[in-house]
């Protein structure tokens, strides 16, 4: 992703999944959370950005510091570290022990590190609206 | 030689491989986490921490346990938070810790010793004494080591 990256300004997050996601990444009043099966949006959205952030190849560290930075600013909200740690993993495409997460963990980790991902990268905020209609749409 | 009361909890332990010996001892307890520290660095330490994700998976298959769910994770981040990475065991239990720690030390001693069992971890015991004593002195700054009989 660099500066000149062009989004078609027309896709915006449609469903409500999408518009939460979209408020909690940009930090803006998000009402109630959705639920159902449209949560795979979150899962979407958050492999998408895993996979922006980080390379298959990244040194586990670097995964690590991300998740410990996203825990402690976003204290409130109990981040599994572990788990969140193995969902990366697991997006990058290595067999990492990811059973037992129960659902609502994975919402957790999906939600916060989404937030957390789309801000190291910076993000705009159309572009964010990219990433999160591409979820919906997937 | 093993030098100190919490070595003889220690040295039983693993040999028994149970947490029984050291129970809630804090003493036997800081030992048993120095020799953890000891095994594993020995064994992993430099490696890429995602060699140890296998290694775990391949210990709980050996022990017939599942190899993909939290026993894997905690087992992971116990082995990782002697690896710089501390804050990983945050939410783990100290007993589960203890209990942790003492099958991946039997099992690296297992896997790892050309020698016997029983006199790797006689030396893994007597490395984490000095260790202790050396960086973690008790605070009331007696020595570890036990008074020797009259």
């Amino acid at each position: 992703m660099t500066a000149t990256h062009r989004v078609d300004a027309a896709r915006r997050p449609a469903t409500p999944t999408g518009r939460h996601l979209r408020a909690i990444a940009l930090n803006d009043r998000a009402g109630d959370l959705p639920g159902g099966p449209a949560l795979a949006v979150f899962a979407r959205a958050f492999t998408a950005a895993v996979r922006l952030r980080f390379r298959p190849d990244t040194p586990l560290i670097a995964v690590a510091g991300s998740v410990a930075a996203a825990a402690r600013r976003h204290a409130a909200l109990a981040l599994p570290v572990r788990e969140a740690e193995m969902l990366i993993r697991e997006a990058l495409g290595e067999a990492a022990p990811t059973a037992g997460i129960s659902a609502t963990q994975a919402m957790v980790v999906h939600m916060v590190m989404f937030a957390a991902l789309v801000d190291e990268l910076a993000l705009t905020d159309d572009e964010i609206d990219e990433l999160i209609a591409d979820a919906e749409v997937s | 030689m093993i030098t100190t009361r919490a070595g003889e909890l220690v040295l039983t332990s693993l040999r028994e491989e149970t947490r029984a010996a050291i129970g809630d001892l804090p003493v036997p307890a800081r030992l048993l986490r120095e020799v953890f520290a000891v095994a594993v660095r020995r064994c992993f330490a430099g490696r890429d921490p995602r060699e140890i994700t296998g290694y775990v998976r391949d210990l709980l298959l050996r022990r017939g346990a599942r190899p993909d769910g939290a026993e894997a994770r905690e087992s992971e981040a116990v082995i990782r938070s002697v690896l710089g990475e501390p804050e990983l065991v945050a939410g783990i239990p100290d007993q589960h810790r203890t209990a942790i720690m003492i099958v991946v030390i039997t099992d690296l001693a297992r896997t790892e010793a050309t020698g016997s069992d029983a006199a790797l971890f006689e030396a893994l015991v007597e490395h984490a004494e000095l260790r202790v004593a050396r960086f973690d002195p008790p605070p009331n700054g007696r020595p570890w080591t036990r008074k020797r009989p009259r």
